[in-house]
């Protein structure tokens, strides 16, 4: 039997305003826990929301990224629920007129082009958090989270695999971040996702039982949820055993689903309108101050680095994926890199050393100016490749002056000079022997010619580079 | 403010009008300074502020109403803390704190207005949701003003139904209770349904001669208040006005609009005291269900439950259409007949209590009673004036209303009103 998977995403991003939704605390979930708090996000009476305006801009922003229609009237809804980190016992959120609808995001994968309609996005504020001590046995609670911003983006049911899923949360991110929607930083929960999954059979015009995974902070986790999920249900259909409609959560440690508790079960959240918000209407004009206020975004800016500057269509996407790789790219080109250099010491060195460092692709920060001369002198023959490189990784950790670390660590004296590369070909001219040695296996004769160099520079020489030109000349 | 009669007035308190007040705020309140009480429900910076329940026997905020402020600025001091219904919800009987009464009687009343009878405090503020405040007052012998929704910040108040509820001012005399509106109202960045209008001036004369006053008398009020309003219709013409009696579509549905509003509202408002983070938590317990459920039963009254579980009920899945929804559309239609009677008239008269305060064992019935008259005015957030006015059997309450933000039409029709009542 062929079987399909059909499932559709809720993700939450939270958003990078300065204070928080209703209230003018920081929204800074890193400090110290309830140091961003106040009487209105703790919960206490009397006191009553007032919409931060910022928030309704970087919704109208996300509804515009992802080609959706703007809700003129916005109201705002009370969700019910009783759990010790949402503080007021009510969420606030958008049920009835969500401020963006109907839009769609166009992904890629293997298997092509495909465009994922998005739902509606809506409005609405985080909850705390808990902390539990299992030494003492006490649940403490964090509000510092509580009332901070947040967008729901609700697809629709369009994701046929988890390479679609994986591609849509990726460039979700790339378009938030460009947007300055959210830092959408997935590790730190910035943004998180709940999977709506089910399987039926390959042409079955009926959806199978649904299952909801929530909370998936991770692409990995993702994609072995996924599959896990996938798998149980086509399990249950084949053993013809009952699938129950549920939350579930994903064991990341011991890579299976598990059927939540019941709170996160529980279906009636007794939703009304909020009595405190009156509805917040955008005009026209708001919508295109949002607009006009967009950078260049990540397709448009791919297709320029292709069609206008000749950059390799793979490393273009590759780039523009991150704002702060473009940021980097397009400050070496205006320093008079050439765009297919930039891109090439970008996609090969500058990941490389961001990989080492375990930063992600929006945690890369250097001056683009400084790779724009270390291509100079590559280009100009004054550094040489392995020199180039130890120069770029110093730019890159500790973002060293060029032309100082150049002089310090002497490698242009070995590198640039016609005058070493001559004395080392002589060299190998004088010991044609150990030359020879050399090219039948024997590793220990560039050892000797080594040392015959470093004794003719008299010190003066960077062994690195020495190696690495004897190794070129003799390859 | 005469300090130690006052001090003599809350010794010597007959009515068991004041709670959670601190003899410090009368010591350090200035001389010059007009003594104001406040409802429990009006949150105050360091004080003990119950709303009436179990539930917030110890609740001391650390910020402050905006009314107190307002009030603090314009030369007000606070220097008691009145009774109330528990979270304002119901009859005046389910305070935590005991009923209030009348002085030396079993009738009920509220604690703003006996603190101003017994003269403890020159004006008192206090919550009104639907009109039971206002009446309150009127029956306790105070006059009460409640100006239009959004006139006068709710922050910082214990809040029961939001949609409606406004601050009211209770004093002797029409005068004080509109110089004291006129100290706190006005807009307010941090209430979202705050109206724009920056200050209210509510003695600026009006011109009254020759305009039309409607009379609204509801089936059920009619043999007890025909007689007196016709009184007051005559005290009307004296001053050139001219009265007619009207029918108001829609106006039965307004108690029931009001009655689930009120459920859904009231139950989400007090959803938030939940034993977790400050007031009443139950001593023991397994886990965080029982401490919400025990807390909770333990510290609310059965008025406060009730609302929980109406409000439930009329929030779960399915009934929001049938209840909340359809009472959000009667507020609307209400609203708009408002709109229609006051494209001919200057102000409405209606009854404000079907008699006079009521006797503890007639408190629920009662309660439902008035609210049929006091419904309608609160849920199209008009401004409204309650003066009391002799009945066949006692003390009732007379209602003045005009269309939103002409506060100061209904108050110069009240004031011809006011000499006549007693």
């Amino acid at each position: 039997m062929a079987y399909e998977v059909v499932m559709g995403l809720e993700v939450h991003v939270e958003l990078a305003t300065n204070s928080k939704i209703f209230c003018s605390c920081a929204n800074d979930s890193s400090q110290d826990a309830n140091m961003n708090v106040c009487p209105a996000c703790a919960g206490m009476p009397g006191m009553l929301p007032v919409v931060n305006r910022a928030v309704v801009e970087k919704a109208i922003a996300a509804g515009l990224v992802t080609n959706c229609q703007i809700n003129r009237v916005n109201t705002f809804d009370k969700k019910n629920y009783y759990y010790p980190d949402l503080s007021n016992s009510y969420q606030t959120t958008q049920l009835y007129a969500p401020i963006c609808v109907e839009g769609s995001v166009e992904i890629e994968t293997s298997k092509g082009k495909k465009s994922i309609g998005i739902k509606q996005i809506h409005m609405e504020e985080d909850a705390g958090k808990l902390l539990h001590d299992d030494h003492s046995g006490i649940s403490m609670v964090d509000y510092n989270r509580c009332s901070v911003p947040l967008v729901e983006i609700v697809s629709k049911p369009d994701f046929r695999s988890a390479e679609e899923v994986v591609a849509y949360l990726e460039k979700l991110r790339s378009l938030l971040r460009y947007a300055g929607v959210g830092h959408c930083r997935m590790e730190k929960g910035l943004m998180r996702a709940d999977i709506n999954i089910s399987v039926r059979e390959k042409g079955d015009p009926k959806l199978g039982v649904r299952t909801e995974i929530k909370n998936m902070n991770s692409l990995t986790a993702i994609q072995k949820a996924i599959a896990y999920e996938t798998e149980r249900h086509i399990d249950a259909i084949e053993w013809d055993e009952p699938l129950v409609q549920e939350t579930r959560g994903w064991d990341a440690e011991k890579n299976v689903s598990f059927s939540m508790r019941e709170k996160e079960n529980a279906t009636d959240y007794f939703y009304f309108p909020h009595p405190d918000l009156p509805p917040v209407v955008i005009d026209e004009e708001w919508i295109e101050r949002v607009r006009q206020a967009l950078p260049e975004m990540p397709d448009a800016k791919c297709r320029r680095y292709v069609e206008e500057l000749g950059v390799k269509e793979k490393d273009a996407r590759l780039i523009t994926a991150s704002p702060a790789l473009a940021a980097l790219f397009e400050e070496a080109m205006a320093a008079g890199a050439p765009a297919q250099d930039a891109a090439n010491w970008i996609v090969s060195e500058v990941l490389a050393l961001s990989k080492k460092a375990g930063h992600s692709l929006d945690d890369v920060s250097m001056e683009g100016a400084k790779l724009a001369e270390i291509i100079r002198l590559v280009n100009s023959g004054e550094l040489t490749r392995p020199n180039a490189k130890r120069l770029l990784a110093a730019v890159y950790e500790e973002n060293v002056d060029v032309a100082a670390f150049i002089q310090e660590q002497g490698l242009d004296q070995v590198a640039g000079s016609d005058q070493v590369r001559g004395l080392l070909e002589r060299i190998l001219e004088e010991n044609p022997k150990s030359v020879a040695d050399f090219k039948g296996g024997k590793a220990k004769a560039l050892d000797f010619l080594f040392g015959q160099a470093m004794r003719e520079l008299k010190g003066a020489g960077d062994p690195a580079v020495i190696r690495q030109i004897l190794t070129e000349l003799l390859s | 403010m005469d300090k130690s009669k006052i001090a003599q007035a809350m010794a010597a308190d007959a009515c068991n009008c004041l709670v959670n007040t601190e003899a410090a705020w009368l010591e350090g309140a200035a001389e010059d300074a007009t003594a104001l009480a406040v409802e429990d429900s009006i949150i105050m910076k360091g004080a003990v502020c119950a709303a009436g329940s179990h539930m917030l026997y110890n609740f001391r905020p650390p910020y402050q109403a905006e009314c107190i402020d307002r009030a603090e600025k314009k030369g007000y001091a606070v220097v008691a803390r009145c009774n109330m219904a528990e979270f304002g919800m119901g009859p005046l009987s389910s305070s935590w704190f005991g009923s209030c009464t009348l002085p030396g009687e079993e009738r009920l009343s509220s604690g703003a207005a006996m603190a101003v009878r017994q003269g403890i405090a020159e004006a008192a503020l206090a919550l009104d949701e639907g009109g039971a405040a206002l009446s309150a007052a009127a029956m306790g012998g105070c006059v009460a003003m409640r100006p239009s929704y959004g006139a006068a910040s709710r922050y910082g108040l214990i809040s029961y139904i939001s949609s409606t509820e406004q601050l009211c001012a209770v004093a002797p005399k029409l005068d004080e209770a509109a110089k004291l509106l006129e100290a706190i109202c006005g807009h307010d960045g941090k209430d979202g349904t705050s109206l724009q209008q920056e200050s209210w001036e509510l003695h600026s004369p009006v011109e009254l001669s020759g305009k039309k006053v409607a009379l609204l008398i509801p089936a059920a009020a009619r043999s007890l208040w025909e007689a007196p309003l016709a009184q007051a219709a005559l005290q009307l013409e004296a001053a050139g006005l001219s009265v007619e009696t009207v029918e108001l579509p829609y106006l039965e549905l307004a108690p029931l609009a009001l009655q689930v509003m009120s459920a859904a509202e009231g139950c989400n408002n007090i959803s938030r005291f939940d034993g977790v983070k400050y007031g009443y938590r139950t001593e023991k317990y397994r886990d965080i269900e029982e401490l919400y459920r025990k807390s909770r039963s333990e510290a609310m009254g059965e008025t406060a439950k009730y609302k929980a579980i109406l409000g439930t009920y009329v929030l779960s899945k399915g009934r929001y259409e049938q209840y909340y929804y359809k009472a959000l559309q009667v507020r609307g239609l209400i609203k708009q007949a408002f709109d229609q009677l006051f494209e001919s008239y200057a102000a409405v008269l209606l009854p404000g209590s079907l008699g006079m305060a009521p006797l503890p064992a007639e408190a629920e019935e009662r309660f439902a009673a008035d609210l049929a008259l006091s419904a309608a005015p609160a849920l199209a957030g008009l401004p409204v004036l309650s003066l009391p006015w002799e009945l066949a059997d006692g003390m009732g309450a007379l209602q003045i209303c005009a269309d939103t933000c002409r506060d100061q039409e209904a108050l110069a029709v009240a004031k011809i009103l006011e000499g006549g009542a007693n």
